[in-house]
């Protein structure tokens, strides 16, 4: 790129100046162009109210714009279309000013009634949109008031601890377009697959083409709010950097490796360790793109053990035993786990926060496993062992199940590195790999079995989105679906923690409050958390602008600065 | 040539492949005291490490050495574990009855050495290739055998009802071959795993797969046996035997068995690589046999587009799996041609 060696240029032979006035602009010289990113999944909807799955969300983010973002890698927030914002000394108030000049693909202005059309729709029960809980933290109720031309107010009941975070997902609908479908009660039904030229946000992108189970091809917004440079908005040069923007979908990993081997697609996110180290074996070979581990992700690999009432008998008399529940955790071997079926790309986990998480993340200490202390936990628990197979205080041998998705490799490997482990405890596991819908089916209807190794992803470094995994009423509380009476006092504990953190406006209290849920996690272990893997994405050397991150998609959520290099010989 | 040396040579290399046949199901027999390690142990420090090459010692004797430029053998490269014959091992269950420690070969205990040396190298978790090769191929063999003949006794019994019964029996049950050979069994396994209960145990499993691959795939045999007996009791020398007042159990002995039985023996040879194959098939899509129990089908599992050609040891099931297939087709081919000639 002509301007960069300009600017390497200027650092070489006379001072960091030049190079300033250059590289202030985010595209440079590298306007245009066209690029491709795989998708491993299909969106299943283009509309932001009923879109619930990641393939959605990340293809509507390029679509649509929200008020306040959040970076993917900092996970600080980040003005969008709000240009400010203040939030009150007691966090009930959320005040924010919307920007000059932000306007919709099909060149319409967004204003304060599109705002607040957007917060209408989002918490209407009727239209029963995903956000909507977030929004209503414990039932209470937020109160939106149009301030004057540009600015919102967005009013609490009770301390939002989020802050102005909660806007991040948030995407400001058209009122012009969608009004007439939200009063006749068809919001939902709304740029659906086949509605897809007709949608219109206020993203960097807009929809030139679509062919499902192909391809999605988006061109550049025009009317895109963010200017390329200082701010002028006079001036033309807009953002994107690129013209078009092709989300290829390819659900097949070995074929999209392959692809951007043969140049066909630019970015690659979701890699398994074996294809990455491919990937960068081949870089020596001429390989024109590279290979970035992010680090541990947000999705870990946990033991789920069952905890439905009624449950299967007689496993659930041990299973509702902590020291057994305990002894598992003592006895699994993480560190294996990361090592052999991640190629040391992955964490161990004691609970299920990666050390590396800024704000929440415990300590990492290394996690010994420790066979002989487990089983003395088992025996100071009434158990026993008889040719060395453990029995239970009325003399049943313990046999478990282990079930799990199927046609997953890794998944595979790590249920067989538990059936070892279990094995030096005296207990035979029986691995169970299910077909991904009978899995679902076991999991939340029939309820009827011993453990689960499951895979969940956590939605954001914040805390938030753990309730709906631990918490006793939460969505994805998967091992216990209720309802119980009682419940265990930790777990009430657990329950009441997890919600009070949501309105407390103290974060280093806030912190606290969530060290003591994973400290009551880590004395009950109502599952064992096992690894977390990295996130490992890869990009053509074309590409240029990309600030990877762990939150949303690693690419896309920035995608309007990302560029395409000049070719040179 | 001449034509008698020719045959001679047909001969010895008939007798050659049922040999190999044989010596194959001795070695599967056999297999927990010819192999090193049990299929199950997982030799964490030493994932993916390659084929240990054979090294005369003059001191020490045998020694399996570990190849120098492994890319996965670590720091201390280049070290040698001696072995020697009938060695105390791990225990291993003979034929899944009686515990035995000794094994055939195996390395030297008490020896500090930085892997104690595996023959076909190891797979992702460490477990051991060789042993698991030939352990897993005793449960591939015994699926595949299994299922032949179930299925086989199942056409034979069909297609010999059909044909004999004749007109509206015939019928009904050749629409229903007809029918179940539209259906997809794979579908119809991934149900039924769904279905079953959870704590099945691997031998258990083992018994269900053979079961079911059985009950799928005999529709062929009936089909076949059907048209040769209703072939065979068209001839006129049956007929002759019939008016000659010949019982039905004479015409069955004299006329029937020949030609049924050679339609069962070819149906043999083709059905037992078929059934191998769908067992690889199942167990690779992690809905045949489980853990802790080794197949081929498991070990293929294992390999990822990376280990292609890096960890080529991963792929001796294959190779295995296609020398199977290719011994019972040479058995066929002997087979077709001893009765033409």
């Amino acid at each position: 790129m002509i301007s960069r060696s300009r600017c390497w240029l200027g650092l070489l032979i006379l001072v960091a100046l030049p190079c300033q006035a250059v590289a202030e602009t985010v595209c440079g010289d590298a306007r245009g162009g066209a690029a491709v990113v795989s998708l491993p999944s299909e969106p299943r909807t283009f509309n932001p109210m009923v879109a619930r799955d990641a393939a959605s969300l990340s293809v509507l983010g390029v679509l649509m714009e929200e008020a306040v973002g959040v970076h993917s890698r900092t996970s600080e927030p980040r003005p969008l279309l709000a240009e400010e914002w203040t939030l009150s000394e007691d966090r009930k108030q959320l005040h924010f000013k919307l920007r000059e000049g932000a306007r919709f693909s099909d060149g319409q202005p967004v204003t304060v009634d599109d705002v607040l059309f957007t917060f209408t729709a989002l918490l209407d029960e009727n239209v029963g949109a995903p956000q909507r809980d977030l929004l209503l933290q414990g039932g209470q109720h937020v109160g939106v008031v149009k301030v004057d031309e540009r600015s919102i107010r967005l009013e609490m009941e009770k301390p939002h601890a989020v802050g102005v975070r909660m806007l991040d997902s948030l995407f400001i609908l058209p009122r012009h377009r969608l009004l007439e479908a939200y009063r006749s009660g068809t919001l939902g039904d709304a740029w659906a697959l086949d509605a897809a030229t007709e949608v219109v946000g206020a993203g960097p992108f807009q929809v030139q083409s679509y062919e499902p189970g192909v391809e999605l091809v988006l061109e550049r917004n025009p009317h895109y709010w963010r200017s390329d440079g200082d701010g002028d908005s006079d001036g033309d040069a807009r953002l994107p950097c690129l013209d078009r923007l092709t989300l290829r979908f390819e659900s097949n990993p070995d074929r999209a490796v392959a692809r951007l081997g043969a140049g066909e697609t630019d970015f690659l996110s979701g890699l398994s360790a074996e294809r990455f180290e491919l990937l960068q074996r081949s870089r020596s070979d001429g390989l024109e793109a590279s290979a970035l581990d992010l680090g541990p992700g947000l999705t870990y690999d946990l033991i789920v053990f069952n905890s439905n009432t009624p449950g299967p008998l007689p496993a659930r008399e041990w299973l509702d035993e902590v020291a057994f529940r305990r002894a598992v955790s003592m006895a699994v071997d993480r560190q294996a786990i990361a090592r052999l079926v991640y190629r040391g790309r992955a964490e161990a986990l004691r609970v299920h926060i990666a050390s590396t998480d800024p704000i929440w993340g415990v300590e990492a200490a290394p996690i010994s496993v420790d066979v002989a202390a487990a089983r003395q936990v088992l025996a100071d628990a009434g158990f026993g062992w008889r040719d060395d197979q453990l029995v239970d205080d009325s003399g049943r041998r313990v046999r478990l199940s282990l079930i799990h998705s199927a046609g997953n490799a890794n998944r595979g490997r790590i249920a067989a590195i538990l059936q070892e482990d279990l094995r030096k405890l005296g207990v035979e596991l029986v691995v169970v790999p299910l077909e991904f819908a009978s899995l679902v089916e076991r999991l939340f209807e029939k309820r009827d079995y011993e453990l689960a190794l499951l895979t969940l992803a956590r939605g954001d470094f914040d805390p938030n989105p753990d309730v709906s995994v631990f918490s006793s009423t939460g969505a994805n509380h998967v091992w216990d679906r209720g309802p119980r009476d009682p419940l265990p006092a930790w777990q009430q504990d657990i329950d009441r923690l997890l919600a009070e953190q949501m309105f407390e406006p103290d974060q280093d209290r806030r912190i606290e409050m969530y060290r003591q849920f994973l400290a009551l996690l880590q004395e009950h272990v109502p599952v064992v958390p096992l690894t977390a893997r990295h996130s490992l994405v890869a990009y053509s050397d074309r590409l240029g602008g990309v600030d990877a991150g762990l939150l949303g998609h690693p690419l896309l959520w920035n995608v309007e600065e990302v560029y395409l290099r000049e070719e040179r010989d | 040539m001449s034509a008698e040396s020719r045959s001679r040579i047909r001969i010895s290399r008939r007798t050659m492949s049922v040999a190999a046949f044989v010596a194959l199901l001795t070695i599967l027999g056999l297999a927990d005291l010819l192999v090193p390690y049990s299929a199950r142990t997982q030799h964490r420090e030493h994932p993916l490490e390659g084929p240990s090459t054979w090294r005369w010692l003059p001191e020490e004797g045998f020694a399996l050495c570990q190849p120098r430029n492994s890319a996965e053998s670590g720091p201390q490269q280049g070290t040698c574990a001696t072995w020697s014959l009938l060695v105390e091992g791990e225990v291993v269950s003979v034929l899944g009855r009686w515990g035995s420690s000794l094994h055939l070969v195996g390395s030297d205990p008490g020896q500090t050495v930085s892997s104690p040396g595996f023959v076909l190298g190891t797979d992702s978790l460490g477990r051991d290739v060789w042993s698991r090769l030939v352990l897993g191929g005793r449960v591939s063999l015994a699926v595949g055998a299994g299922a032949t003949l179930l299925a086989l006794g199942l056409g034979l019994l069909v297609g010999t009802t059909s044909a004999v019964a004749g007109d509206r029996v015939d019928a009904v049950l050749m629409r229903c071959v007809d029918l179940l050979l539209s259906i997809p069994w794979l579908l119809v396994v991934v149900a039924l795993r769904a279905a079953l209960p959870l704590d099945l145990r691997p031998e258990v499993m083992l018994v269900a797969l053979i079961v079911l691959l059985g009950l799928m795939g005999w529709m062929r045999t009936a089909q076949l046996v059907r048209n040769v007996v209703i072939e065979t009791l068209r001839r006129p020398y049956v007929d002759a035997a019939r008016s000659l007042g010949a019982s039905l159990p004479h015409i069955v002995r004299q006329h029937l068995v020949a030609p049924t039985t050679h339609v069962l023996r070819g149906q043999a040879l083709l059905l037992l690589p078929s059934f191998i194959a769908a067992e690889v098939t199942l167990s690779f899509l992690g809905l045949g046999i489980l853990d802790p129990m080794p197949s081929w089908g498991q070990m293929l599992a294992d390999i990822s587009v990376d280990s292609l050609l890096r960890h080529w040891w991963l792929l001796s099931p294959a190779a295995a799996l296609a020398g199977v297939a290719w011994l019972c087709h040479l058995l066929a081919r002997r087979m077709v041609r001893g009765r033409v000639v």
